[in-house]
C-alpha cells in the first residue's frame, strides 16, 4: 500500500510569537502602565515595543499613525508648560494627553495581537492553557466573523448609496434614523444566514464531537518567544529600580 | 435537537455570531468617544442600537449562561484591546446579573429581559472607567506640578459622580434600545423569519 506523507503546514516567516506569550506580555505592558506612570522615558519604551512588533508584522500605516500620535503627546507634555492657556482648555489639554499617553501603548498591543493572531493557533494554545470549549468556540466565531461583517457591510453600503441612502444627501437629512435600519437591519439578517449556514458546516465537520479534536497549528515556546522573555525581566527589573528611587 | 440544559455547540456558535454583531455595532456607535466631551452621549447611544442585536439575541437565548458567557467574551475583547482590566470586571459583574434576570423569566417574560438587557448593558461602563480609577494616580502627579486648585478644577469636569450618572444614562438608553429591537424584530426579523 502507498505511504502518504503528512501534511505538515509551512513555518511561519517572521518574528512570530506564541500567542500565550502575547496575551501575558500585554497583560505585563497594561499593569506596568498602571504601576510606573510617571517616568517618561519608561513610558516611550512601553510604547515602543507594541509599536516594533506592529512593523514587523507588516502593519506599517496604523503603526506609524499610533506611533505620531504618541509622539505628539510626548512632545505635548514637554511643552504644556510654556503658554498659559485658559483654564477650560488646558484641562482638556491635559486629559487628552494623559489618555494618549496612558492608553496608546496597550491599545497598539491589543491591535497587534488581533493582527497577528490566526484562529486555529489561538484555539489550540488556550486549549493548552485548558479554556473550556464553552468560552472558546464563540471567541472563535467572533474571530471568524468581524471581517464578514465587514464585506457585508460594505456591499450594503453600496447598494444603499444607489437608493440615495448615505450621509450627507438630502433623504438622510429627512430622517437620519433611517440611515440606521437600512442599513443595520439586512447587515444582521445576512449575518444571521451566514451564522446558520457555518454552524450546519461546523457541525459536519465534527464541532460537536466530545471526542478532543487535535490541531496542526504550531506553537510552543521558540526563540522569539525567549526574546520577550528577555524584555519583560528587563522591564520588570526597570520598574522595580525606578520604584527603589522614588 | 435533543433537549437537554446543556450548552451545544450550536449555541455556542450563536453567541459568538451575536457577540461578534454586538462588538461590531458598540464599535461604529462607539466611534464618537474619540471626543472626550461626546462620552456622556456614546453612553446613552450605544445602548440604544446594541439593543437591535441584543434582542435578537435574546430570542435565540432559551438555556442559562449564554448571556454569561456573551458578557465574559465581551470583556475579554475589550480587555485585549488594551482598556485595561476594569471592562473585563464590569462585564462579570453585568453578565451574572443579566444571567439572573433571564433565568427568572425563564427566558420568555418580555420585561424582565428588558431589565436584564439593561443590566448587561452597565458592562460598557468599565470601558470609561480607567478614565476614573487611573485619574486618582494621574492626579497625584498632576498636583506635584500645578497646584491643587487646578486639580480640583479638572476634578470638576471628570468627577467621579459621572460613573453614577453614567449607570443611570446607559440605564435609561437599555430601555429604549429594548423597546427599538423589540420594534425592529416585528417590523423585520419576524417576516424575515429568523426570530
Amino acid at each position: 500500500m502507498m505511504q502518504y506523507p503528512a501534511y505538515i503546514p509551512e513555518k511561519r516567516k517572521g518574528f512570530s510569537l506564541d500567542p500565550r506569550t502575547k496575551l501575558l506580555f500585554m497583560v505585563l505592558i497594561a499593569t506596568l502602565m498602571f504601576v510606573v506612570y510617571n517616568n517618561m522615558p519608561y513610558i516611550c519604551v512601553l510604547a515602543g515595543l507594541p509599536f516594533l512588533l506592529l512593523i514587523v508584522n507588516g502593519q506599517k500605516k496604523t503603526a506609524v499613525i499610533y506611533g505620531s500620535l504618541f509622539v505628539l503627546a510626548v512632545i505635548a507634555n514637554y511643552i504644556k508648560d510654556i503658554a498659559t492657556l485658559p483654564q477650560l482648555l488646558n484641562g482638556i489639554v491635559v486629559l487628552l494627553i494623559a489618555l494618549v499617553l496612558r492608553l496608546f501603548p496597550t491599545f497598539m498591543m491589543g491591535y497587534y495581537i488581533i493582527k497577528s493572531t490566526k484562529a486555529d493557533e489561538f484555539v489550540s494554545s488556550m486549549e493548552r492553557w485548558h479554556v473550556s470549549k464553552k468560552v472558546l468556540i464563540p471567541i472563535a466565531v467572533v474571530f471568524r466573523f468581524v471581517p464578514t461583517m465587514q464585506e457585508e457591510s460594505q456591499s450594503i453600503t453600496e447598494a444603499m448609496r444607489m437608493r440615495g441612502i448615505q450621509f450627507g444627501t438630502k433623504k438622510f437629512w429627512k430622517s437620519p434614523g433611517t440611515i440606521l435600519e437600512y442599513r443595520l437591519i439586512p447587515l444582521l439578517i445576512s449575518v444571521v444566514k451566514i451564522g446558520d449556514e457555518l454552524s450546519a458546516a461546523a457541525l459536519t465537520r465534527g464541532l460537536g464531537n466530545s471526542v478532543k479534536r487535535t490541531n496542526i497549528a504550531q506553537i510552543g515556546f521558540s526563540k522569539n518567544d525567549a526574546i520577550v522573555l528577555i524584555i519583560s525581566i528587563f522591564l520588570l527589573l526597570w520598574a522595580f529600580a525606578l520604584g527603589v528611587m522614588s | 435537537m435533543e433537549k437537554t440544559n446543556k450548552l451545544n455547540s450550536k449555541d455556542l456558535i450563536n453567541i459568538g455570531i451575536y457577540t461578534a454583531m454586538y462588538l461590531v455595532v458598540f464599535f461604529v456607535v462607539g466611534m464618537m468617544n474619540a471626543v472626550p466631551i461626546l462620552y456622556p452621549i456614546s453612553l446613552f447611544f450605544v445602548p440604544i442600537v446594541t439593543g437591535i442585536p441584543f434582542m435578537l439575541f435574546a430570542t435565540k437565548v432559551k438555556k442559562s449562561g449564554m448571556v454569561f458567557i456573551m458578557a465574559l467574551i465581551l470583556g475579554l475583547f475589550w480587555f485585549a484591546l488594551g482598556y485595561t482590566w476594569t471592562p473585563l470586571v464590569s462585564y462579570i459583574v453585568a453578565g451574572i446579573l443579566a444571567e439572573i434576570f433571564f433565568k427568572v423569566a425563564k427566558f420568555q417574560n418580555f420585561k424582565l429581559i428588558v431589565m436584564g438587557y439593561c443590566v448587561f448593558s452597565w458592562g460598557a461602563i468599565g470601558c470609561c472607567m480607567p478614565m476614573w480609577v487611573m485619574t486618582d494616580t494621574y492626579m497625584a502627579h498632576i498636583e506635584e506640578e500645578m497646584g491643587s486648585q487646578y486639580v480640583t478644577q479638572l476634578m470638576q469636569y471628570m468627577p467621579w459622580w459621572m460613573g453614577i450618572a453614567g449607570l443611570g444614562i446607559i440605564f435609561i438608553g437599555g430601555l429604549i434600545g429594548a423597546a427599538l429591537g423589540k420594534k425592529m424584530l416585528k417590523k423585520h426579523f419576524k417576516r424575515a423569519g429568523i426570530a
